[in-house]
């Protein structure tokens, strides 16, 4: 990328920041919200988050999906928002509403415990960002489908397609809201290099929801601050946020929603109503197991309210479905236009009644297991999902978890107290209740959930990954969780304490994890300065700036990331995907033109670098859809006719299939018996260790090409 | 086995246990209204174990158990019960003879962790064991067997023997009758080991009851009761092995508790349940036998040189002896008309005169050797005897005997001290129960000059600990840091006991960390709903939906055990004694019901036993040993005719035959059976398999 081209896609990038920051910003100011504390950043987050993603889902819902449209778009919401803000400041306005109710000071200890656990799980975080952020994302889903769907809109200039790379399975028909945060951060640039950095935003809105949770239910700060820190510190959040998995872009909105959900019911509030559509909605259209928790809190939200009968409750259950299905039901939409199913695979027949059909789901039958399949089988749940768990949740999961136990029931007395002593329902006493009735509800999904437990059967070694599946559960409770830890008296401390040794180790298996190594240096470094940080705003430092040094150190600030964005630029084009193999090698190195036309046979797992460094190689399965769901050749008639129609300049075999073992390697002879000739081979960058390689193929003489190999 | 079979089958137990236990309180409410406490709950157990008993048994002596009988007799024990009159007696209060503890606020907290470990412990080897069956040797031979064959039969007049030149089926079955009670309900064994779970737990009841009883403070008792139950001898037995040592020892212990209160009160009740506790001993193992004749003379002794006069105590002692034979005695009455000895094989001749002949017992002439026949033997002490017994009895033995000894010298020289004379009387038993251990046979089994069996055996020396226990309590509270030492040296103890009983030293899959975890889990989880539920608990039972509101909460309560109870037989019989043996395998498959299998050869005891599993899951199958009756003991043919004719008669499907042990002669029952035609279907190191022609 030259210089020109860099800033030509920071200009770009800049517009629809700006856009989405003075739109967000427009709105606060209009409602009397824009405060510098918890609430008002994350009300800045989540309107921000939104703007970006319609700037894209607009243009890309049209066909039209260019860099310019999506600034266009961007700016175009923003001046409509200036244009609207009388009206708005109309309707949300709500400038009386008290931030948080009053809490009691958890103590001069508690407060050191929270420095140093944020230190400790923000200094993870940041260092991880840090010390890899010149490095590619590697992780085997981002660059199995995460960054090639990205890819395909791009080339596409649309949002309808459904595109997969691996047989069997169907990740192009997931819900891709988080997908587009990334495309929000490649489109301009055609290129990769900010991918990384997109889901650590939302890692800290969910860290700051789950804080403003708690500060909610009226928990002091420090406390508030050490469970939000426990929750960042479970290596399932920091990694998939680190690894550029779209989990924290879910977990970044759905906080954020369930604690404006929580406000609102204190303040009733109509911009928090709206804020907790938006939050939940974002979410929803993020990951299948969103569907399910996000329903899970409307359901409860709204069983609550029916049980205190509260005013209105129809009528704001109305607008947070209308909010949710407006900013997360794009993805069902597609399903159902492109699949023929909103959410396919997934047969939906109720009581035997086919509303959507579905193929037989191969791989699900086959390695789709859920936690609930083995609940009777402790040999399985000790040997196989415990240790695998333990390692990619950590003891502040399990610190939590046992936490949350005792918040729901700690709840459950006091509202059986207050019952006995009182007639009715008490007024907001039975929010920590409805909480971890909600996180509950989310479990009890996790454990029937397909591949939670995944693996061939009675061997579930990757159900471990999809633990991130239950992380809302912590995350909706975890409020909760800080309100127990104040009706517990002196024991706070030592469960704080314990939490602090929790988040300790819960870091040290994130550094074990595979991809999750941090050098102590890094750590070190970012360590001390948060925590001296902490220090500072413990000790009531303020640094005071006057107008014009702000400005100009903001003017500053935006100049110095420009050129280390440029810097960084540079040098993650240097090491992108460098040194994985020799077919990867060659499609980044240049010595594939530009423009090739790449088939893939076998899963086609780790694709995403055949795309090329400014992503403008098409990379295609060689396979049939079957019912809408993406197959394989198994016979050779119909696997030549695919490539001989295909018009590929290169086939990359990977000798992995797990539906149908051995096909590829037959795959593979009929390739080679098509005069089809062996360019270049090597381990797979994500299944090398099991064997598995990339083997790039091109037309020999015999086929009539002479490939496009430079 | 099918969800409804369970489900009818957890009915039918919970209405046989409702009414025992119902009975039960309506006789401890009516006859025992002044018990309180650790005494009123033993007493509760006792009297509902031996409605258990009588419930079964009754049914059984008639020759009509079933099911239906079961229901029937359950019925009639409630009647009863509840016909009971109420007692107008008034024993004098016996306010407990507690010294005072200076250091007790260090020794509670002690003894409290003691208790927490001994139930986490119970816990966690329940979680290990819940659906596993049970794979002790004695179990698979004779105690559950011989349970199946009362059921086949509806009759317990019979003597049932699976192995030659032994007699099990001669041995005292009030365990088995308890077992019996844990699966006739389901005709099926998943809940077999729950029955000595309970008895495990009531043993440890009764220890602390009698430790109190004596004097002891709440610590010091606690932590005797949890050093009992640490004796792997004690917990591997009843919990793993679901032997049925454990009964016995809860009778025992109850025994003595009624009998130290008898002694005190005068209360003709508390003689019946003394009566009535040593008569469940007596009935239970054979040693329970010897031991309980020591009780019975050491008490007569102490009660006559207490002053009681010779025609109350012989009065008092012939009342005693009638209610052991009630309890107890129906055994030797079965031995006695099914074999022509009460004691069977056992030759009673006293200076000479025979009264009860009895053939010749070769095992125990080759391997019955005691403790006794190797006094001398220093080589056998080293490295048999003594390895042994530090595994099988571990510390918590050797602190009740040392701190036995030690009360025995309190006692001895403090003649003022109360109860005295009751620690005198229980040092004597203690030293003739552990003389009457060393004259035991088999307590030093195995080939002679390697005594092999001295740890298996080692249960015979436990009622000598439960009062060394007993006697080392007393002596704690008399002296001025003797309940700190006891309850402190008995953590570190019970800490031995513990990692001994659940190691894998003595158990193929030792009690690991998961178990603890889920022991732990299981607590908290069971805590914290009822913490969580009490007020709305309280709140229901204030309100006017308070009947039906507790018959739902029952109703719920009952839906969730039935259904975590369909789980863990689902699980056990899954794979119920498969993998073990190739020959036990293939008799599973091929013999799942209505086969009828004979048993011949011998068999070593390193794995399961054929003759549990060859019953099938259901208990459908009919099994015998294919043998002679000589002078009333199970022996083998010696020549092929005998042998053939035998199988002829018998019209079985298939025959096992074990392959023989290191010290008899070849088997030669396989070749006898394969020349007549019986076709080899399996095999494997200790059996062959075949198939009738």
């Amino acid at each position: 990328m030259t210089f020109a081209e860099y800033l030509g896609g920071v200009a770009y990038l800049g517009v629809v920041l700006a856009a989405a920051a003075v739109s967000a910003w427009a709105v606060l100011l209009a409602a009397g919200r824009l405060r510098p504390n918890a609430p008002g950043a994350l009300a800045f987050g989540l309107l921000a988050a939104l703007v970006i993603f319609a700037a894209h889902l607009i243009p890309g819902a049209l066909g039209v999906l260019e860099r310019e449209a999506a600034a266009l778009t961007a700016a175009g919401i923003a001046v409509a928002v200036t244009l609207a803000l009388p009206r708005i400041r109309a309707a949300l306005a709500d400038p009386g509403a008290e931030d948080f109710p009053e809490a009691p000071s958890a103590g001069r200890w508690s407060g050191r415990i929270a420095i140093a656990a944020f230190a400790m799980a923000a200094g993870y975080m940041l260092a991880s960002l840090l010390a890899h952020a010149d490095e590619s994302l590697l992780q085997v889903d981002v660059v199995s489908f995460h960054l090639s769907n990205v890819a395909a809109w791009i080339q596409e200039g649309s949002l309808w397609g459904v595109d997969d790379w691996i047989p069997n399975r169907a990740p192009g028909n997931y819900p891709q809201t988080g997908d587009v945060f990334f495309l929000a951060a490649m489109l301009p640039f055609e290129s990769d290099f900010l991918a990384r950095w997109v889901m650590y935003p939302f890692v800290a809105l969910a860290f700051l929801a789950v804080y403003a949770g708690a500060r909610e239910l009226a928990v002091p700060r420090a406390t508030a601050v050490i469970v939000a820190s426990a929750v960042l510190a479970i290596p399932a959040v920091g990694y998939s946020g680190s690894q550029g998995l779209a989990d924290p872009a879910m977990l970044g909105t759905f906080a954020p929603g369930a604690y404006f959900l929580l406000r609102h019911w204190r303040t009733g509030a109509r911009l928090d109503l709206i804020l907790a559509g938006v939050g939940l909605g974002l979410s929803f259209g993020t990951r299948w197991y969103a569907v399910f928790a996000v329903l899970a809190v409307l359901a409860v939200w709204l069983a609550a309210a029916l049980i205190v009968r509260r005013p209105g409750a129809a009528r704001h259950g109305a607008a947070l479905a209308g909010l949710v299905a407006a900013c997360g039901g794009f993805w069902l939409l597609r399903n159902w236009v492109q699949s023929g199913n909103p959410v396919f695979p997934v047969r939906v027949a109720p009581l035997g009644i086919t509303i959507f059909d579905a193929p037989p789901d191969r791989f699900r039958e086959l390695q789709g297991y859920s936690l609930a399949d083995y609940a009777n089988r402790p040999g399985i749940l000790r040997d196989f999902l415990w240790p695998t768990f333990i390692r990619f949740m950590g003891l502040a999961s399990v610190a939590l978890w046992g936490l949350l136990a005792f918040a729901g029931l700690r709840s459950f007395r006091d509202l059986g107290l207050h019952l006995r002593e009182r007639a009715g329902w008490p007024r907001g006493h039975g929010r920590p209740l409805a909480m971890a009735v909600a996180a509950l509800l989310i479990v009890i999904a996790y454990v029937f959930t397909p591949y939670t437990a995944s693996g061939v059967k009675d061997a579930p070694t990757e159900g471990w990954v999809n633990a991130r599946y239950v992380i809302p559960a912590l995350i909706v409770g975890a409020p909760a969780i800080a309100w127990s830890l104040t009706r517990i008296g002196r024991a706070r401390l030592a469960v704080e304490t314990f939490l602090l040794v929790a988040i300790a180790e819960s870091v040290l298996r994130s550094l074990a994890l595979p991809l999750g190594a941090v050098s102590r240096a890094w750590l070190l470094l970012v360590g001390v300065g948060l925590l001296a940080a902490g220090a500072m705003l413990a000790r009531g430092v303020r640094i005071r700036i006057g107008r014009r040094a702000a400005v100009a150190g903001a003017v500053g600030a935006l100049l110095a990331a420009v050129v280390l964005g440029a810097a960084l630029e540079r040098r993650y084009a240097e090491r992108r995907y460098a040194d994985l193999n020799r077919p990867i090698e060659m499609v980044n190195r240049g010595r594939i033109a530009e423009g090739a036309r790449i088939g893939i046979v076998g899963d086609g797992f780790g694709n995403y670098p055949l795309f090329g460094p400014r992503l403008r190689n098409e990379v295609v399965y060689v396979g049939p859809r079957v019912r809408e769901m993406l197959t394989s050749y198994s016979e050779p008639p119909e696997f030549r006719e695919a490539i001989n129609g295909g018009r590929f300049d290169y086939v990359v075999v990977q000798n992995i299939d797990t539906v149908d073992d051995g096909l590829p390697e037959r795959q593979e002879q009929w390739l080679k018996s098509m005069g089809w000739r062996l360019v270049a081979k090597g381990p797979h960058p994500n299944l090398g260790f099991a064997g598995i390689e990339m083997r790039l193929y091109e037309p020999g003489p015999a086929v009539g090409g002479e490939g496009s190999a430079s | 086995m099918p969800a409804g079979d369970f489900f009818a089958g957890a009915v039918l137990f919970a209405a046989m246990l409702a009414a025992a236990l119902g009975g039960s309180w309506l006789l401890l409410r009516r006859r025992l209204p002044w018990l309180r406490g650790a005494e009123a709950a033993t007493a509760f157990a006792l009297i509902a174990v031996l409605g258990v008993l009588a419930i079964h048994l009754a049914p059984a002596v008639l020759g009509v158990l079933g099911r239906g009988s079961v229901l029937v007799a359950a019925a009639l024990w409630l009647a009863l019960c509840w016909r009971a009159p109420r007692t107008r007696a008034e024993p004098p209060p016996l306010p407990r003879a507690e010294p005072r503890d200076p250091y007790a606020r260090y020794g509670r907290p002690l003894a409290w962790v003691g208790a927490g470990l001994t139930g986490l412990f119970f816990l966690a080897f329940v979680a290990n064991q819940i659906v596993v069956p049970v794979g002790s040797i004695d179990f698979g031979t004779f105690h559950l067997p011989n349970v199946i064959r009362w059921m086949q039969s509806g009759s317990i007049w019979q003597v049932d023997n699976f192995l030659p030149a032994v007699a099990p089926g001669n041995y005292p079955n009030n365990g088995d009758v308890l077992l019996l009670a844990f699966v006739l309900p389901w005709h099926n064994d998943f809940l077999a080991h729950g029955a000595m779970w309970a008895a495990y737990a009531l043993t440890g009841l009764a220890m602390f009851a009698l430790a109190r009883r004596l004097g002891a403070s709440l610590p010091v008792a606690l932590m005797a009761a949890c050093l009992l139950l640490a004796i792997p001898a004690v917990a591997v037995s009843a919990m793993r092995q679901s032997l049925t040592d454990s009964l016995m020892l809860f009778g025992f212990a109850a025994g003595l508790l009624f009998l130290v209160r008898h002694h005190r009160s005068g209360a003709t009740a508390e003689l019946v349940l003394a009566g009535l506790a040593l008569g469940l001993s007596f009935g239970t193992k054979w040693y329970g036998v010897s031991s309980v004749a020591i009780v019975v003379a050491v008490w007569a002794l102490a009660r006559l040189l207490a002053g009681r006069g010779l025609g109350t105590v012989l009065r008092q002692g012939a009342a005693l002896v009638g209610l052991i034979a009630l309890a107890g005695g129906v055994w030797l009455l079965r031995n006695w008309i099914e074999s022509g000895n009460p004691v069977f094989p056992v030759r009673v001749a006293p200076f000479g005169v025979e009264i009860f002949a009895a053939p010749p017992d070769v095992t125990r002439e080759q391997f019955g050797f005691t403790i006794a026949d190797y006094l001398t033997d220093a080589t056998a002490w080293r490295e048999f005897i003594l390895p042994q017994l530090r595994s099988f009895l571990a510390a918590p033995a050797g602190l009740a005997l040392v701190g036995g000894l030690a009360a025995l010298a309190v006692a001895v020289v403090r003649r003022g001290a109360r109860g005295r004379g009751v620690a005198l009387a229980l040092a004597a038993c203690c030293a003739l129960l552990l003389a009457a251990y060393t004259i035991t046979p088999y307590t030093a089994g195995g080939p002679e000059g390697m005594p092999i069996l001295v740890g298996a055996d080692s249960r015979y020396a436990v009622p000598a600990i439960v009062v060394a226990l007993a006697l080392a309590a007393w002596g704690a509270g008399r002296v001025r840091w003797g309940g700190l030492a006891f309850t402190g040296i008995g953590l570190l103890a019970l800490l031995h006991g513990i990692g001994k009983s659940g190691g894998g030293e003595l158990n193929p899959v030792p009690v690991g960390r998961w178990d603890f975890a889920f022991a732990i889990a299981f607590v908290i989880g069971v805590a914290g709903l009822a913490w969580a539920f009490e007020p709305w608990a309280r709140r229901l039972w204030r309100s006017s939906l308070r009947v039906p509101g507790t018959a739902l909460g029952l109703a719920a309560v009952f839906a969730v055990v039935a259904v975590v109870g369909n789980e863990v037989q689902a699980r056990f019989n899954r794979d119920r004694y498969v993998g073990g043996d190739a020959v036990i395998d293939a008799v599973i498959e091929r013999a799942p019901a209505g086969a009828r299998i004979g048993l011949a050869g011998a068999w070593n005891d390193a794995g399961l036993s054929p003759v549990l599993p060859s019953f099938g899951p259901r208990f459908e199958n009919e099994v015998e040993y294919v043998g002679p009756l000589v002078e009333e003991m199970q022996q083998r043919y010696e020549e092929r005719a005998g042998f053939v004719a035998a199988l002829e008669r018998g019209d079985y499907d298939l025959l096992i035959v074990g392959r023989g042990r290191p010290e008899l002669p070849p088997i030669r029952e396989g070749d006898w059976a394969e020349s007549a035609g019986w076709e080899p279907v399996a095999e494997s190191e200790r059996f062959e398999l075949y198939a009738a022609p």
